[in-house]
């Protein structure tokens, strides 16, 4: 009786083996394939591509800085994800020419409401139509995020998937922190200080002079302080602490970032609980 | 029994999804379109017919005692074999399906035939049963889906039927209640399709 089941567990194990011995390259090859397909969606044309890879929010995210015939740079593509999906990861590649305009972006992988959520993967979405062809730094941002109409930013939602939306903008801005990280160099150490940088267009230094930067930023920020104003960034610093835990990028400003979370904690909660 | 009937019985007569009402889950779960319950049913059928082929070949060597375990490696071991030529050479097909496949492995209509046909008849009828309930739940799950497309999202086989209107700000708007895509709407459907299903096999 066990004999007989055994041998019939190792027979089929057995001829899974071999199958598996058989697709493996193929499956490789085919996954290699759908990723060159992504790129070429959402990148100029481009000869080679150099991948780095980081993790924001615990998130593995790839960043591919693409090159011409010539060797100057032809755009990044992102490969993002959020996990803030209505059901479940969604997973997009995000295309990035050298001066930061978004080229196009393409939805790999979601598992929204048929009809409602579905919709971002549409050629020709509202979510795609609000940032195709725009540098971000130049939309309307919300503590350094871009955020759909409703959440006082400027990306049309779709139309009754404003979660999905939502998700949708944390990707893309999770891939935007991506990109400036590989394409300028810099360590974006906190979504304030991302604000910052923006709106005086200046990119961020290194090392010692950064931290004293981001503290400058960090308290200018600080100053008008209404109730409203303080609990967004409050629930921006809890995120920021996350980022931290599960970053190899950004990891500066931990203790700071720590403390002022702690303290802060029930407000930014609360936040979260309401969206 | 002729076997045509066979395959006819898979069908109507024993029907795994109206008359069985086996394999609840995945009919519940994936047929949120047409095309994703037609999916799941060739995924199903696929399997379903190996599946049996091989129980009623190996039926005389398996003890009674464990059985149940021995149809479950045959079975599990055939969805991953069929997972994975999928993913190797027919990616497009595993992108659209990839999610069901491995729900097949706790489908229990396919157990329940190695357990009440395959177990019990030769390698060649087991074949045609696999195949009669392979198309009856195709069938069903399909049947279920495009009700649930059209009434939810306004669409057939993924092609609008433009069931829409334009809100003062100017946005589409489905007439459409999404209620059917979701869930509840799931049981709405599948519930009133068994009624109709047994009052027209009755007659």
């Amino acid at each position: 009786m066990v004999a007989v089941l055994f041998t019939i567990t190792l027979i089929t194990s057995a001829g899974v083996g071999v199958v598996n011995r058989i697709t493996e390259e193929p499956i490789a090859r085919a996954k290699a394939a759908a990723v060159v397909e992504a790129l070429n969606k959402v990148l100029p044309p481009f000869e080679t591509t150099v991948t780095d890879s980081l993790t924001i929010d615990g998130l593995p995210i790839t960043v591919y800085t693409a090159t011409d015939a010539a060797g100057d740079v032809a755009g990044y593509a992102v490969q993002t994800a959020t996990k803030n999906g209505f059901s479940g990861m969604i997973r997009m590649m995000v295309g990035f020419a050298p001066d930061g305009e978004v080229v196009n972006i393409d939805v790999l992988e979601q598992n929204e409401t048929p009809g409602l959520g579905t919709k971002m993967a549409d050629e020709d979405n509202p979510l795609l139509g609000s940032i195709r062809g725009k540098r971000l730094e130049t939309m309307r941002l919300v503590d350094g995020r871009l955020a759909v109409v409703k959440d006082g930013g400027d990306v049309d939602a779709l139309t009754a998937a404003t979660i999905s939306s939502r998700a949708y903008c944390d990707a893309v801005n999770r891939a935007w922190m991506a990109y400036r990280s590989v394409a300028t160099g810099t360590v974006p150490t906190d979504v304030a200080s991302g604000a910052t940088d923006a709106a005086s267009g200046a990119t961020a230094a290194s090392g010692e002079n950064a931290d004293h930067a981001d503290e400058a930023s960090g308290a200018a920020n600080r100053t008008p302080d209404s109730v409203a104003d303080r609990r967004g960034r409050v629930g921006d610093r809890t995120d920021i602490r996350d980022r931290e835990a599960g970053s190899r990028i950004v990891n500066r400003n931990a203790r700071e970032a720590d403390g002022f979370a702690a303290d802060k904690e029930p407000g930014a909660r609360k936040g979260d609980g309401n969206e | 029994m002729s076997k045509f009937q066979l395959i006819l019985s898979g069908i109507v007569r024993n029907n795994p999804t109206f008359v069985l009402v086996l394999g609840m889950c995945p009919t519940l779960g994936t047929t949120t379109s047409a095309v994703n319950g037609m999916g799941m049913g060739l995924a199903t059928m696929a399997v379903l017919i190996l599946s049996n082929i091989v129980i009623s070949l190996i039926k005389n060597l398996i003890p009674d005692k464990v059985r149940i375990p021995a149809f479950i490696v045959v079975i599990a071991s055939f969805v991953t074999i069929i997972q994975m030529l999928m993913q190797a050479f027919v990616p497009v097909l595993y992108a659209a399906l990839g999610v069901f496949i491995p729900l097949i492995v706790v489908n229990c209509i396919i157990l329940g035939r190695a357990e009440a046909f395959a177990s019990k008849h030769g390698a060649f009828d087991a074949a045609l049963d696999g195949l009669g309930i392979g198309l009856g739940f195709t069938l069903s799950l399909t049947v279920i889906g495009a009700v649930r497309e059209v009434l939810g999202s306004g669409a057939i086989f993924g092609y609008p039927l433009h069931l829409t209107y334009l809100d003062a700000a100017g946005n589409e708007l489905s007439y459409m209640p999404l209620t059917f895509v979701l869930a509840p709407g799931a049981f709405i459907v599948l519930g009133y399709l068994m009624v109709l299903f047994n009052k027209l096999a009755k007659k």
